[in-house]
């Protein structure tokens, strides 16, 4: 190509960079070239990539512009890059290539510049084995690609005789090819370093995203254990029908219920609300349901069960933990409900008259404060046609848009409005009812339900 | 959330007062759990709770009282309760509170109780 100015010169150059950051685009995207990136070296892989960046050299040969019998070419690019990215193996490669092709062109600058050309793999191999077998980043390539550029004019010069004709070429040369092969090393190192830190970034993503799914796994687990501590089925008993329903407000939670079947045919019926929510709480419910069940085991008093498992979930409770819980006795013999109260909203008892409900009041301290108290328990008697319901403050404390809580009112006139039906339908019209109270609001707490109704 | 709740805090000689107004549930609760350990974190050992003005107090709103006075207990410290709100009272004594704190009607009397000098 004829040299007419600067002007078309630099219009040439421009042609080439263009070329230069296609090329730069597809040969990092190759899966020989990403496996490089990853540490992973194998012959296949590196053959390629020689082929990729020695032809890169040709072109860069090819595509020179013809000044006084030399070229002012980016021939060098294609080994530094190949060096500096891929290793020693892959410059070296293609610096080979590279300085074939110039050899067989001949002219003046032959011998130097096939040299240049090959060296520039070696250094830049050089250079990517001292960084730490790791590309060097977008600095020390520029700085190279200088340096390299500079030492290629110096070789010209040391080794074309005669020494006057070398000058002349080496004036008029040096500084397009300098900057030619330091903006295609830049071009490179850009496209480079883009990639390391797009991999890096979706190497975090994936890491993060996959911790994120064990993590929902476990809480998937969690809750399948936890829900396999209420009982699957509530148990049939005489002269009582029992309904039940326990909605968590996270993955698990600290309420629970639970029916335990006594000697004598008689039945325990109990209900607890663990303060806080979420692990923690499921936790703690876990550890104190155990501990109750446990202590119903040993024939004795409804307040001595609660006393017993009060004094030994004392001892784990850290940190203001604690329990509440409504423990109640059922003979279907003598037709009484003995209970105690520890803590534990008070449950409503509807009697068969279509009075308001009386409230279980309570009769002894919320669990796991204080390891020797002492609880009281009342005993009342049952009637045909009374219904009791025990539930957890999740139930009352529901919130709508405004922030008003579905309250204790709501619950006793949704329950005196369809009080002679199945308690299973009992605790589905509840259920509906603090569904359609809440609207969209989100579930703070626990909520949970027990009817009783006695046949 | 928990824009019902109000807490202003304020020192009297060595006994930091916490006076929590509005709701106390399980929305709030963070929050003033929040306040209060902070107060225990920067060496607060005479801590005062008012709940005078407090409207409603839910378990979550119990066990951040309960946290705090475990803590101080381990710590060597004190708290008392001011609170002369019958509904908010009931709930303690349901919850068996009147047993395991000191509870006074009101503010004046709540500080009175501290250990002199203190």
């Amino acid at each position: 190509m004829a040299f007419s100015g600067y002007g078309d010169m630099f219009f040439v150059l421009l042609q080439m960079i263009c070329v230069i950051v296609v090329v730069a685009y597809l040969i990092t995207r190759t899966t020989s070239f990403t496996q490089v990136l990853d540490g992973v070296f194998n012959w296949k892989g590196q053959a390629i990539l020689v082929l990729l960046f020695g032809a890169l050299s040709i072109y860069g040969t090819e595509s020179g512009i013809n000044i006084l019998g030399a070229t002012a070419n980016v021939r060098d690019l294609g080994p530094m890059v190949g060096g500096l990215a891929c290793g020693p193996v892959v410059g070296l490669g293609a610096g080979l290539i590279g300085a074939a092709a110039r050899l067989s062109l001949g002219g003046f600058t032959a011998v130097p510049c096939a040299l240049a050309t090959l060296l520039a793999g070696l250094f830049g191999g050089l250079i990517f084995l001292a960084a730490g077998k790791k590309f060097i980043g977008m600095q020390g390539a520029v700085l190279f690609a200088v340096g390299m550029e500079a030492f290629h004019m110096g070789l010209t010069l040391a080794l074309c005789q005669p020494f006057e004709q070398a000058l002349g070429v080496v004036e008029s040369v040096s500084l397009p090819m300098i900057i030619a092969n330091t903006t295609g090393v830049f071009i490179f190192a850009f496209i480079i370093g883009n990639l390391i830190t797009e991999r890096q970034t979706k190497a975090e993503r994936d890491t993060y995203l996959s911790e994120l799914e064990r993590k929902k796994a476990e809480l998937r687990i969690a809750h399948d254990i936890q829900m396999s501590f209420l009982p699957e089925r509530l148990p049939e008993v005489p002269g009582i029908e029992v309904a039940a329903l326990a909605l968590p407000a996270k993955e698990v939670g600290g309420d629970f219920y639970d029916a335990i079947s006594l000697p004598g045919g008689r039945t325990a019926f109990t209900i607890a609300d663990v303060a806080g929510k979420g692990v923690p709480a499921a936790l703690f419910m876990a550890l104190s349901r155990t501990v109750l069940r446990a202590n119903t085991r040993v024939p004795r008093s409804a307040r001595e069960v609660v006393g017993e498992a009060n004094a030994l979930i004392a001892e784990d409770a850290k940190s203001g933990m604690f329990v509440t819980l409504f423990y109640a006795v059922a003979d279907p013999g003598r037709r009484t409900l003995t209970y105690v109260n520890a803590g534990h909203n008070p449950p409503l008892l509807f009697r068969p008259d279509g009075e308001r409900p009386t409230r279980l009041k309570g009769t002894g301290i919320i669990l796991g404060v204080m390891p020797e108290a002492e609880f009281g328990e009342e005993t009342i008697a049952l009637e045909t046609g009374d219904l009791l319901l025990l539930y957890t403050d999740g139930i009352t404390e529901a919130i709508n848009s405004r922030e008003e809580q579905f309250g204790e009112e709501r619950l006793i006139e949704t329950v005196m409005n369809c009080r002679d039906l199945p308690p299973g339908e009992i605790v589905d019209r509840i259920r509906d009812a603090v569904t359609a109270f809440s609207g969209d609001e989100p579930q703070f707490d626990d909520q949970t339900l027990m009817v009783l109704r006695v046949i | 959330m928990g824009d019902h709740l109000e807490i202003t805090e304020r020192r009297e000689g060595a006994v930091d007062i916490v006076a929590v107004k509005g709701r106390l549930d399980a929305s709030s609760s963070e929050i003033a759990e929040g306040r209060i350990n902070r107060l225990l974190d920067a060496g607060g050992k005479n801590l005062l709770i008012n709940l005078c003005d407090l409207d409603y107090i839910s378990s979550s709103g119990l066990r951040v009282l309960l946290a705090a006075l475990k803590r101080l207990k381990k710590d060597g410290g004190t708290l008392r309760i001011a609170c002369g709100n019958p509904q908010i009272l009931e709930v303690f004594t349901m919850a068996g509170f009147h047993r395991i704190f000191s509870i006074s009607p009101d503010e004046a009397a709540a500080l009175a109780g501290f250990p002199a000098g203190s």
